[in-house]
């Protein structure tokens, strides 16, 4: 693999550690190691997606600066004593991972107090570290998710499925997802493309990348993966140190569009079944291919049906729209209660954009 | 500790877990292989031996970094208790962090504690499932896939030539030296990262 330097030169120069390391030194890569550790423990007490004022959290880089007065600071020593002060905008010292002073109502000016300090903030989903008047923004692998310092991470892949399904389907919040339609600011219809953009080609991509970031203790996630010698599974999550695996099998409900209007395909709940069905077949195939290992399947259902689409459409009401939100896809069979490797399947609706 | 069991590993092992513990709450299994390795790269970033790590790592046949010294201490220290938590979820319990404490003061274990340090402080702001996927591009461990071996990693009298051109790359790209192996462990993450999701066909890596 040859390496890239331009590019290993530009991720070095966007990088907060290398700014406050070129700012501070060691002592300010030491204070940056508080401030996240501060952050990610604030964030498991108060979720980034409830905060509605700018937070600025601080280490000073010497010891014993004290960069604002402290005398009108609150000192906490229960992240849950918190809550209170989030709702307005607040900025919080960090002293160790689970003390803090805190001044709230507070609005500091951040240019100066990265003068002495490694400064974070958070504000709309954007997170900055500045150092020395310097910054650099935070770039988040998941930014369904508000913040890359509150990233779930999940030991069941039901769960990281269910966190899919809520914070990165439903409003389409996923930049990888988002590529899947004809227009995104309606979600109405999927974008008709070749592979390797297809409709199932992202969303592949998107839920792929999505639990190789939030599931723990796995080996791999693969995609497109042939459980014999001519059917590939969409994905297969490979456990460590468990003769254990996943195959997940993703079918799309919905209409696409080609670029010039033309609607292409038309997939119901029919699809649905069909996925059951070829899931069913995979894991018998794979079971006797690998005999020694537990393999469990699992049917993503992503759930774009709207109601009275043609091709003429390019708005749609609420009811209309939302038509399909609870409609629960019946199995038959239900391979689901018949067989012990065959998760319940789990419909995503996305909700399209309706009109006003 | 039982006779056999690498002091080495035990060590890595206890850092590990309890760096990880304060991050996530507790460690797991696959996650101190994975830490561990990934000091044993920033150790030779900063010009030692793989073969002065104490212990060596195999590509297990799923492509993660694993040791079986590092599972040996693991249940070596259950046993004893130094090692708790529920199910495969790991953490120390009291006296594994006194023992953690007595064995950083001995010097044979002075030059682990910067790579194990930066390993860990890489997760403060890389998700756990971004280092292991970025590690999992590293040439060791994309050779032995390669080659479909599982053999031991990093064997070699001298630095494998690929890993030699991406620490040089580093370097140079840092332009600064920091003591600190946090940073070139951050960016060297990112790096991979960034490259395991070219490969991954997206259009536009969303991590540097």
């Amino acid at each position: 693999m040859n390496v890239n330097l331009d590019e290993m030169v530009e991720l070095a120069r966007s990088q907060a550690e290398t700014m406050v390391a070129t700012a501070f030194d060691e002592q300010g890569i030491e204070a940056l190691k508080s401030v996240y550790l501060g952050v990610r423990n604030l964030y498991k007490c108060h979720s980034p997606e409830l905060l509605s004022h700018p937070l600025v959290v601080f280490r000073p880089v010497a010891y014993g600066e004290k960069p604002i007065d402290q005398s009108e600071a609150i000192r906490i020593t229960d992240l849950r004593q918190l809550r209170p002060c989030l709702r307005v905008p607040c900025c919080v010292q960090v002293l160790d991972s689970t003390r803090m002073l805190v001044w709230s109502p507070y609005e500091v000016n951040v240019s100066e107090l990265s003068r002495s300090a490694v400064v974070y903030t958070y504000d709309g989903r954007e997170e900055y570290v500045w150092a020395k008047e310097d910054f650099r923004k935070l770039r988040n692998p998941l930014p369904q998710h508000a913040s890359v310092l509150a990233i779930p991470s999940f030991d069941s892949l039901h769960h990281a499925l269910g966190s899919y399904r809520d914070c990165s389907a439903r409003l389409c919040s996923c930049p990888i997802l988002s590529l899947v339609w004809y227009d995104p600011d309606t979600r109405l219809f999927l974008m008709s493309r070749p592979k390797p953009n297809r409709p199932e080609d992202i969303i592949r991509r998107s839920l792929y990348w999505s639990l190789n970031v939030t599931l723990r203790e796995i080996a791999t996630v693969l995609q497109e993966q042939n459980v014999d010698e001519t059917h590939p599974v969409d994905i297969r999550v490979i456990y460590k140190f468990q003769d254990h695996q996943a195959l997940i099998e993703i079918k799309w409900l919905g209409n696409t569009r080609a670029p010039d209007g033309r609607i292409v395909l038309r997939y119901g709940a029919a699809m649905a079944r069909k996925g059951a069905r070829q899931l069913a077949g995979y894991l018998d195939r794979y079971a006797r291919s690998v005999p020694n290992t537990e393999v469990r399947g699992y049917l993503t259902v992503i759930d774009a049906r709207r109601r009275g689409l043609n091709s003429a459409s390019n708005s749609i009401s609420k009811a209309k729209g939302m038509h399909y939100e609870n409609s629960e896809i019946t199995y038959a069979p239900e391979y689901h209660t018949q067989r012990d490797d065959f998760d319940t399947p789990m419909r995503m609706f996305i909700e399209p954009v309706c009109d006003p | 500790m039982r006779p056999g069991v690498n002091p080495y590993a035990c060590y890595d092992t206890l850092f590990v877990i309890s760096r990880t513990q304060q991050v996530m709450g507790n460690a797991m299994a696959g996650e101190v292989h994975l830490l561990a390795y990934l000091a044993c790269l920033l150790s030779m970033y900063r010009g030692r031996a793989a073969s002065d790590w104490g212990y060596w790592f195999i590509r297990s046949p799923y492509g993660a970094p694993y040791s079986s010294d590092i599972d040996r201490a693991v249940e070596s220290m259950q046993a004893n208790g130094w090692i708790g938590g529920v199910d495969r979820h790991l953490t120390l319990s009291s006296a594994g962090g006194l023992m953690l404490e007595t064995l950083s003061q001995l010097g044979q274990n002075g030059p682990r504690k910067g790579p194990l340090d930066a390993a860990c402080a890489s997760i403060l702001s890389v998700p756990m499932g971004i280092v292991r996927t970025a590690v999992s591009m590293e040439p060791e461990l994309r050779n032995a896939e390669a080659l479909s071996l599982d053999r031991t990693l990093l064997d070699e009298p001298e630095i494998p030539v690929p890993l030699h051109d991406q620490f040089e790359a580093l370097r140079r790209a840092l332009g600064i030296r920091v003591a600190d192996l946090m940073v070139p462990a951050v960016v060297w993450l990112s790096y991979l990262s960034r490259v395991a999701q070219e490969e991954m066909g997206m259009q536009e890596p969303l991590t540097p």
